[in-house]
């Protein structure tokens, strides 16, 4: 049986195991307050994206990577316009400056959508609570796909006027295989026989000239003269077979290898188009562009450099063309 | 003979000095502005507007770093040109404006037809200054002039068109000016002689086949159907008309065809 004073004893142990109680259980939801921000001294920002559909309340704001706030309210306004206000701790509020920007990231592929806050530049000044600041949607794939989608198909007329120029090579009975073989019997000919003749007459002849000079002025024209022409006479003569090939099968051969250069034309045209492309979808990959650009250049210098050779220096219209584009008519009945 | 065989060794001379040909070096990037140019050629001649305005933008700054005035004046003629093409008045005008800086006589005479043709000017004071025949206009000023001519009711349009007719080559650009010639001369023989309007339009389509000209193929094939007498031939042109025209996505020829109940 308990007496007065040990009843008394039990009250006063219970009473302080109850206020100790009561105290740990204060202390830790203090502790708790203060590692969780709970009361910390809060400010509002809000953004105005298109569509909802990527926030939800209570998703993290993060600043640098570290959570700085969440998503409070999401609204939709009487005008269509979606409102989203961000809760953000005040602490956090001095790192901010008016040119903020919101985006959506994700955090690793598959992993949750949260916002990330860009700063801005600090010249622009502190940010004043409950203003609205810009958002950027996240690029997503799809986007990304959307966006390259016209390189992609001008990429793809590239492979097909390479496949066209390929099969065009590779035939056996086109234009440049023959337009090669002609070239192979033409030059086998000459080197075999007329060039080095050629060249040996014109050397003598050129003896010749420089003789009937000196003898011009030593007044003695010409008996000179008459040798010169003499020589010239049997030259042009031997120069007859050479002549004759040329007939047969230089204008072929120049004229099939015309073909070769305006279908190197058009492969730099094509290249050039999609430069462009690539350039206007991609901006981040100047490094690609830059070779597209010096492919260009380089395949249109070998062009040049074939065009003013020898064998193709009438074709002076294809190497000098117009800078100036056709005008636009309009001919609408 | 000893005459001839002297003129036949400088000949052959001259074939000889002729094997080596030196060029003189060109500036980078004057190369990157013409090969620009030529891209943004082939993209008009696609009607790939927008791509061939930001290629004669490139040539241009390439011709501005090579300091190179005609080009600077002829890229800007060109995005006028891509202006003109995707129906962009305003920034058509400003960039011949800027082209006329250092154009030559011929291309100031290029500038302001295609200013006149774009504004559908009435203003007639411009003959004064176009002479048809005289050598120095390129084929495609005289198609232009045509195509004013013809804008004002001018009966020189004629003259005009059958001069290009004549002197058009053979080669792609000339098909095209042929084509286009032949269809301005069936447009101005419509009302009155509807037999040679034809045979024109017809001209022009078989010449328009061997070239990738869609819009003006279906321009052509819409005049033929509203020439033709056979209600069946009729209806074939005039569907193959909207047929591209839906491809081409050409609102106003859409329309015209929905308002004429045609169906591709």
């Amino acid at each position: 049986m308990l007496n007065e004073h040990d009843f008394q004893k039990v009250q006063r142990r219970v009473g302080w195991f109850v206020i100790l109680g009561i105290t740990l259980v204060i202390g830790f939801l203090v502790m708790m307050s203060f590692r969780t921000d709970v009361f910390a001294k809060k400010f509002s920002l809000y953004v105005s994206p298109v569509s909802a559909a990527s926030f939800h309340i209570g998703q993290a704001v993060r600043l640098h990577g570290f959570r700085v706030g969440a998503v409070h309210d999401i609204m939709l306004q009487a005008d269509g316009t979606v409102n989203v206000q961000l809760l953000l701790l005040e602490k956090y509020r001095l790192m901010l400056h008016a040119n903020v920007k919101a985006r959506s990231i994700k955090e690793g592929f598959i992993g949750e959508l949260s916002l990330e806050l860009v700063p801005g530049l600090v010249s622009a000044g502190e940010i004043s609570p409950d203003s609205y600041i810009g958002y950027e949607s996240e690029v997503t794939i799809e986007k990304l796909l959307q966006d390259i989608k016209p390189t992609v198909d001008h990429a793809g007329t590239l492979l097909k006027e390479v496949a066209t120029f390929s099969t065009w090579l590779n035939d056996p009975y086109g234009d440049l295989r023959v337009g090669v073989a002609h070239m192979r019997v033409f030059s086998g000919q000459l080197q075999d026989s007329q060039v080095t003749k050629l060249g040996h007459d014109m050397r003598l002849l050129a003896q010749e000239l420089k003789q009937l000079t000196q003898a011009a002025v030593d007044q003695k024209t010409v008996e000179n003269t008459n040798r010169v022409l003499l020589q010239t006479e049997s030259m042009l003569l031997k120069l007859d077979p050479f002549i004759q090939i040329l007939k047969d099968d230089g204008t072929q051969t120049v004229q099939k290898s015309v073909v070769v250069l305006d279908e190197l034309d058009m492969l730099i045209q094509t290249l050039n188009r999609i430069g462009v492309d690539v350039e206007a979808a991609t901006p981040q990959l100047p490094g690609l562009v830059d070779n597209t650009n010096k492919t260009v250049e380089d395949m249109r210098d070998m062009a040049k450099r074939l065009r003013a050779s020898w064998l193709f220096s009438d074709h002076k219209e294809d190497a000098n063309p117009s800078v100036h584009t056709e005008p636009v008519l309009d001919f609408r009945p | 003979m000893k005459m001839i065989v002297c003129l036949l060794f400088l000949l052959l001379c001259a074939c000889v000095s002729k094997s080596l040909p030196q060029e003189p070096p060109e500036s980078p990037y004057k190369k990157k502005a013409l090969v620009l140019t030529l891209s943004g050629q082939q993209a008009m001649q696609q009607q790939h507007w927008m791509q061939a305005k930001s290629l004669f933008y490139r040539s241009k700054s390439a011709a501005e770093l090579a300091d190179d005035r005609y080009l600077i004046s002829s890229s800007w003629y060109n995005i006028a040109m891509a202006h003109v093409g995707a129906g962009h008045q305003e920034h058509a005008l400003y960039a011949f404006e800027k082209a006329k800086n250092h154009a030559s006589e011929v291309d100031l005479m290029r500038i302001c037809l295609a200013r006149l043709l774009l504004t559908k000017s009435q203003d007639s004071r411009w003959l004064n200054d176009f002479d048809s025949m005289h050598k120095r206009w390129r084929l495609d000023i005289v198609l232009s002039a045509a195509r004013l001519a013809q804008q004002q009711h001018l009966p020189i349009a004629e003259s005009f068109y059958l001069r290009v007719l004549k002197e058009a080559k053979a080669d792609q650009q000339g098909l095209l000016y042929q084509a286009q010639a032949a269809l301005g001369l069936a447009l101005i023989h419509r009302k009155t002689q509807t037999l040679k309007a034809r045979d024109y339009a017809h001209k022009s389509l078989n010449l328009l086949h061997q070239l990738a000209q869609p819009a003006l193929n279906a321009h052509v094939l819409w005049l033929l159907s509203r020439l033709e007498e056979n209600d069946l031939r009729q209806r074939d042109f005039a569907q193959r008309a909207c047929l591209i025209y839906l491809h081409l996505k050409d609102q106003q020829g859409i329309s015209t065809c929905q308002k004429e109940g045609v169906r591709p």
